[in-house]
């Protein structure tokens, strides 16, 4: 999982019906000290994450696995809020 | 027929000129890098809002390694599936199988923790021995 | 799923049996500001997007073969699954 932070959302009405009703975010991954790196993905929301926190992001098939996305075509999603992160290296 | 090994790596780094310029798509998350890999363990991770089923699962900073244990790569965020601490030396696992040792149809997870080395020496010591040989 | 610019239509008589009665889109990957990158992807069409739209691709095996064909197993690992309206950025 990497650890991300909210750029913004995209609106879509004419999707897969299996996407109908989930909230698609634009995250950025961010480096372990807060920093923001390049790219970004289109994860789907499964937390109800608000738009300034830090979410953990799980990719890949993985991501169906997440809390109701069982036969959602996804390949990213958001599955977790970040209160804090500890590096003692 | 004796040849330099040595020789033959700088062959083959000629033939590894892929173009950077295709690998733009989402290089943080490495979704295709589908290999277990060394990592140190180097932080937590605490999310109290979070899907159920990562409810009491550790979440961890790993900073994968490469065979001479020097840092490869940007830290993920891994769920711990063996007990490992902090500073430990573990690998772990990517993509669907990554979900495996939890319940699988549940576990949303990318990259798990599947294993904690004995020592350092076990992974340094092979290397060495291969250069020697060579 | 990354966001793209549908560039074109391909054209391919011969291909995969599954692939048939699916139109494979040139796509080429923009930034959430709309730039583009210099990343381009073939993506199975399966919902209708034309050329010039903004569009959501799915870069995952089952997710792309289903939501292209209907079933899974099918040798596709991008599909266009939305045209995208608008996208909104703090």
């Amino acid at each position: 999982m990497i650890i991300a932070r909210i750029l913004g959302t995209v609106v879509a009405t004419q999707k897969d019906e299996r996407l109908l009703g989930k909230k698609l975010l634009i995250v950025r991954p961010v480096n372990v000290d807060g920093s923001d790196t390049t790219g970004y993905v289109v994860a789907v929301d499964t937390v109800g994450a608000g738009f300034h926190e830090k979410v953990l992001v799980v990719a890949g098939s993985s991501a169906r696995l997440a809390q109701g996305m069982k036969d959602v075509p996804v390949d990213a999603a958001v599955v977790g809020v970040i209160d804090t992160v500890d590096i003692t290296a | 027929m004796s040849y330099e090994t040595a020789d033959l790596k700088t062959q083959h780094s000629k033939l590894e000129t892929r173009n950077p310029e295709l690998e733009t798509r989402n290089p943080e998350l490495e979704t295709r890098n589908l290999l277990m890999q060394l990592a140190r363990v180097i932080g937590t991770v605490v999310a109290t809002v979070k899907n159920e089923s990562l409810d009491g699962r550790k979440l961890l900073v790993v900073q994968t390694l490469n065979r001479d244990l020097q840092p490869s790569g940007k830290p993920l965020v891994a769920v711990d599936s063996v007990g490992a601490g902090l500073g430990e030396l573990v690998f772990w696992c990517r993509g669907k199988e990554a979900s495996f040792p939890f319940k699988r149809e549940d576990t949303p997870t990318d990259c798990t923790i599947v294993g904690i080395v004995d020592s350092e020496f076990h992974v340094t010591q092979s290397a060495s021995y291969q250069k020697r040989i060579l | 799923m990354i966001l793209a610019r549908v560039l074109g239509n391909i054209v391919a008589t011969q291909k995969n049996r599954r692939y048939e009665n699916a139109s494979v889109m040139l796509c080429q990957q923009i930034t959430p500001e709309g730039d583009e990158t210099s990343y381009t992807v073939l993506a199975l069409n399966s919902v209708d997007a034309g050329v010039g739209d903004t569009v959501l691709i799915v870069q995952e095996g089952w997710s792309a073969s289903t939501a292209a064909t209907g079933k899974a197993g099918a040798a596709i690992d991008s599909a266009i699954v939305g045209v995208v309206d608008r996208i909104d950025l703090l």
